[in-house]
């Protein structure tokens, strides 16, 4: 109950700009909860709506079962880590981490030492009397995140804490973000436009787009089952894949048809597309769910290769399917020529497909 | 090979800034001779003899100094200067840094019109000011007091230090105070504790570019405090000099020299400073 977060029916508009549209969250104590979307989707604003930086037009934020909405980020039992680091630039290690609690009037000693366990946890306890322009970017984020754990709050919010440093070093930082959140177990609301980030570190995420939620669950789920195109499209490298596919019946079987070739689909699925036969819809199918095969014939997806890109640990082939291009990954010693003509096979039961006016998943019971 | 051209490609520059220099240092290097030499030898030869023997001191004379700062109550009017320029100087860097933090940082009604007032006030001449002001200043006593001339360079000043500052603070990171009020810290302690330790360099334009200003300042001096020499500022004094005693200017010269020595020595130690805080929101770091 501690660290639950409620959102309940928050809005806020800058001028004419909705940014965020009746958003409901319930985020579960010690979870970590990552927002996910494209730049201008709300997931910032809704942050700084549950840090208390934005004031919300409309709607209520509790905070540990707290009604909050109307306190100051002080008061809220919170702690931000932002983009740009955010630390002092003027005061050493050891005074931005013990900024915080010096502002609550904290005994020295206690300061003292809450700063030096909070050091340690984050490796940093050696840079203590350096100032920050004397660290690297990975150094100053570690401060950044100790300034923010060292007041013990209910809830941690991080805003893509990780933009700011090279490849490799957010590697290790999303490792050592992963740990610390195992280790001190404190409730957790994420911001990230990074999808590889949002699958690896949350334990849900919330997909949203233009100031509305438009998915929450797990990362296996969100990868998965997309609950719209918009979100297929925007989870995974390659996105996922879309073709257009009409529903086709006779008396004995339901399938879909891509051009001439008919798709086989889940028997689950067949008594309820029985009732869409005639209907176009969008197929959607991840590029690790399709197979290659280097004959065309005997009901395979007839392709044809435009680009193959070895990537090491797989090959990527660009295909051209109809009117529609496909992403397809194989292994990567599968030998295949631009122009050549392949047969694909769709796995089954990594089909999804969605409403060709909405977009949204058409899911059967 | 590269480094050789690319010295060779700066000699017409250091050429130029050279010649500059030097057009800039004659003058004063002559005035500076004149202000030690005697009347009879400033009046029988020109100032650039001394160059032909520069360490015979014996040609070389203090008489003028002692002239100006005790017989012509030079001494008294460089106190006065100090007493004057110093307080309204750090008033007014106080006032604006106030300002300037509310201005870029703190929400209120008429935020944006207000500063747009401040900024426009700086093209208000001085001049202006002087008749609606002074009735108030002479209700108030204020007339010929160092507290009534503390209070009109400050005003005098704050549009454009107001402005100086607001364009570097409201530059610094937003973040910065979001995380700085997460914390629990109030207006003014992140104006104490953040804004103003990190704004030094802007701080310290701000208040050379007030002293030089004040320190070279006749006009609001002569209206608000008057000619009397117990309050006269160095300007003043100097001012006088010239009219009374056009004819003996050696005197001239070493109440220039005075009154020039510290100005160029604030100058100078600060200057650093001043090139940065001048550039200052003017390019992104």
């Amino acid at each position: 109950m501690a660290g639950e977060i409620e959102l309940k029916g928050i809005r806020k508009t800058f001028g004419k700009v909705e940014a965020v549209k009746d958003l409901d969250l319930l985020v579960q104590e010690a979870e970590f909860l990552v927002l996910l979307g494209p730049s201008g989707c709300g997931k910032t604003t809704t942050l700084r709506c549950i840090a208390g930086l934005e004031r919300v037009d409309r709607g209520k934020v509790f905070i540990g079962g707290r009604d909050v909405t109307e306190l100051p980020p002080a008061k809220r039992g919170i702690a931000m880590v932002f983009q740009s680091y955010a630390v002092f630039p003027h005061m050493t290690v050891e005074k931005n981490i013990g900024f915080g609690l010096r502002m609550r009037h904290l005994p020295k000693e206690e300061i003292k030492k809450a700063v030096r366990e909070v050091a340690e946890l984050l490796q940093i306890d050696e840079l203590l009397d350096r100032y920050p322009s004397q660290l690297s970017g990975g150094q100053r984020q570690r401060v950044a995140v100790a300034r923010a754990l060292v007041m013990r709050p209910e809830v941690l919010l991080m805003d893509e804490p990780l933009s700011n440093l090279d490849a490799l070093l957010r590697l290790q930082m999303r490792a050592e973000l992963k740990r610390l959140h195992r280790e001190i177990g404190t409730t957790t609301v994420y911001v990230t436009h990074d999808q590889i980030e949002a699958l690896s570190l949350g334990d849900r995420i919330a997909v949203m787009r233009e100031g509305e939620i438009v998915q929450l669950d797990t990362p296996n789920e969100v990868y998965d089952k997309p609950a719209n195109v918009f979100v297929g499209g925007f989870i995974g490298t390659p996105p996922m894949n879309f073709l257009k596919a009409k529903v086709l019946a006779d008396d004995k079987d339901v399938f879909l048809a891509i051009g001439d070739f008919r798709l086989e689909v889940p028997d689950v699925w067949k008594a309820h597309l029985r009732e869409m036969t005639d209907k176009t819809v969008i197929l959607g199918i991840r590029a690790e769910n399709i197979e290659v095969h280097p004959e065309t014939n005997g009901g395979r997806l007839p392709a044809n290769v435009i680009v193959a890109e070895p990537l090491g640990s797989q090959q990527l082939l660009t295909v051209q399917v109809g009117d529609d291009v496909l992403k397809v990954a194989t292994k990567p010693d599968l030998s295949v020529q631009p122009g050549q003509a392949i047969g694909l096979a769709l796995v089954k039961d990594k089909i999804r497909i969605f409403d060709v006016q909405t977009g949204a998943a058409i899911t059967f019971p | 090979m590269t480094s050789w051209r690319s010295v060779l490609a700066r000699i017409p520059l250091h050429v130029v800034i050279i010649a500059f220099a030097l057009l800039w240092l004659l003058p004063t290097l002559g005035l500076l001779v004149t202000s030690f030499r005697t009347p009879s030898d400033i009046f029988g030869s020109g100032w650039w003899t001394v160059l032909a023997h520069p360490f015979d001191f014996r040609q070389y004379t203090i008489q003028n100094y002692i002239g100006v700062i005790y017989r012509q109550g030079l001494g008294r009017s460089f106190l006065n200067s100090l007493l004057i320029s110093v307080p309204a100087t750090f008033l007014s860097a106080f006032v604006a840094a106030f300002a300037a933090f509310a201005f870029a940082w703190m929400e209120f009604p008429g935020r944006r019109a207000l500063f747009m007032l401040v900024v426009a006030l700086m093209v208000v001449p001085l001049q202006m000011t002087f008749i609606p002001i002074l009735p108030i200043y002479r209700r108030l006593h204020l007339s010929g007091t160092f507290p009534g001339i503390w209070l009109a360079h400050t005003a005098y000043g704050l549009p454009l230090t107001t402005y100086l500052l607001h364009s570097f603070i409201s530059n610094l990171p937003k973040d910065i105070f979001d995380s700085a009020s997460i914390d629990g810290a109030s207006p003014l302690r992140i104006f104490f504790h953040i804004v103003v330790p990190v704004s030094v360099p802007a701080l310290a334009s701000v208040l050379i570019f007030q002293f030089l200003w004040i320190w070279n300042d006749l006009l609001v001096a002569l209206i608000y405090l008057g000619a009397t020499p117990n309050v006269a500022p160095v300007t003043l004094t100097v001012a006088n000099l010239v009219t009374n005693r056009g004819q003996n200017w050696e005197l001239l010269t070493a109440a220039a020299f005075v009154s020039a020595a510290l100005p160029l020595v604030v100058f100078f130690s600060l200057q650093r400073y001043f090139v940065r805080g001048i550039l200052a929101g003017s390019i992104k770091e």
